[in-house]
């Protein structure tokens, strides 16, 4: 059951990684994302858990792990719900970090203005 | 020297032992923690079971991987204990009283059969005692370990006042009888212990009665109205 959204500073350090990862067109694993976030792995999972119950994220299991032996990840991506509402809080709560994304990652984005009324 | 030697190459053994199962220990350990995790969506506890495997194999060193699965059982179990606060108390609290005093002596009673059986193994081989009083010895370890089985499995009453009673005769018995002995103590702890199970037990039953009276005051007054 999906309960009210609880922004916390986990949440949005996910965000900012998944965010990131769909502008560059990637996929994350649970390994990669703790070491981008640099948070804790069941802090991570947790949140994982959190933005999967609101369809903000989609997983599949990769074919098979690119060092043989090795057991398969579980590949995470932002669904286009999900892009769509990180954007939005991204925007509102870290408004620097995601304009250091996009001239990084995106260099000569122009934001569409708001519309009136939009949240 | 040469026991320091052994000592050593021994000690060494068993640290590489040790080092070389903790990634087996982490995986077990991190599968556990999905399952209890999510132990209302078996779809997500079987999935996030083979990620978490993945993920623990990603982390570098054996020791890391060991602590890595700690910190995911560790959440788990902080998971479990908050969803257990939030849910509403069903089983009245005498009855687990009473649960957890039959548990308890039917281990004690398992504990002391098999000490039985040991000790008459024992005084056998050193020749102070006969095949017959080893049989006697052997037939009462039995019973205190089927007493103590039936209490553990059924928590039933009477074989939880059995347990109770036999391991308390026995080791008061076996106080006055090796009070000199070095683990005459022991034994005198043991019967204490068994006293405060049988409180323990009539404490938890006279919960459960009271508990069921008011169930059944309850269900009287529903009918009624």
């Amino acid at each position: 059951m999906v309960g009210p959204l609880r922004v916390t500073g986990p949440f949005l350090d996910v965000l900012e990684v998944f965010y990131q990862a769909f502008l560059t067109s990637d996929q994350l694993h649970g390994w990669a994302i703790v070491k981008a976030t640099k948070r804790s792995g069941p802090t991570v999972y947790g949140v994982l858990d959190r933005l999967e119950e609101m369809g903000w994220i989609v997983g599949r299991w990769e074919q098979q792990h690119p060092e043989p032996g090795k057991p398969r990840r579980r590949l995470y991506s932002l669904t286009p719900q999900g892009e769509t509402a990180s954007r939005e809080l991204l925007r509102d709560r870290r408004p620097d970090a995601l304009r250091a994304t996009r001239d990084r990652l995106m260099p000569g984005w122009q934001p569409k203005p708001r519309q009136a009324g939009a949240t | 020297v040469i026991t320091g030697i052994l000592l050593s190459i021994l000690t060494s053994l068993a640290a590489a032992e040790i080092t070389a199962i903790n990634p087996w220990c982490a995986k077990k350990l991190v599968r556990w923690s999905a399952r209890r995790r999510y132990a209302d969506n078996q779809a997500r506890a079987k999935i996030r079971a083979e990620e978490l495997e993945a993920f623990i194999d990603a982390r570098p060193g054996n020791l890391l991987k060991l602590m890595t699965a700690a910190a995911f059982a560790a959440a788990a179990v902080a998971g479990m204990t908050r969803k257990r606060a939030r849910r509403p108390t069903r089983v009245h609290s005498g009855r687990r009283v009473r649960r957890l005093g039959a548990q308890v002596a039917g281990l004690a009673s398992i504990v002391g059969g098999l000490g039985f059986i040991a000790s008459g193994g024992a005084s056998l081989a050193n020749g102070t005692t006969a095949i017959a009083q080893l049989t006697m010895a052997g037939s009462d370890g039995l019973f205190l370990i089927a007493v103590g089985m039936v209490a553990i499995g059924k928590c039933e009453t009477l074989a939880t006042l059995i347990a109770q009673l036999s391991c308390a005769s026995w080791s008061i018995g076996g106080y006055f009888t090796w009070h000199s002995h070095l683990w005459a103590p022991v034994l005198l702890v043991y019967a204490v212990a068994c006293a405060v199970l049988f409180l323990f037990g009539a404490m938890g039953d006279s919960g459960a009665r009271k508990q069921d009276r008011t169930q059944a005051k309850g269900a009287d007054s529903t009918s009624a109205t």
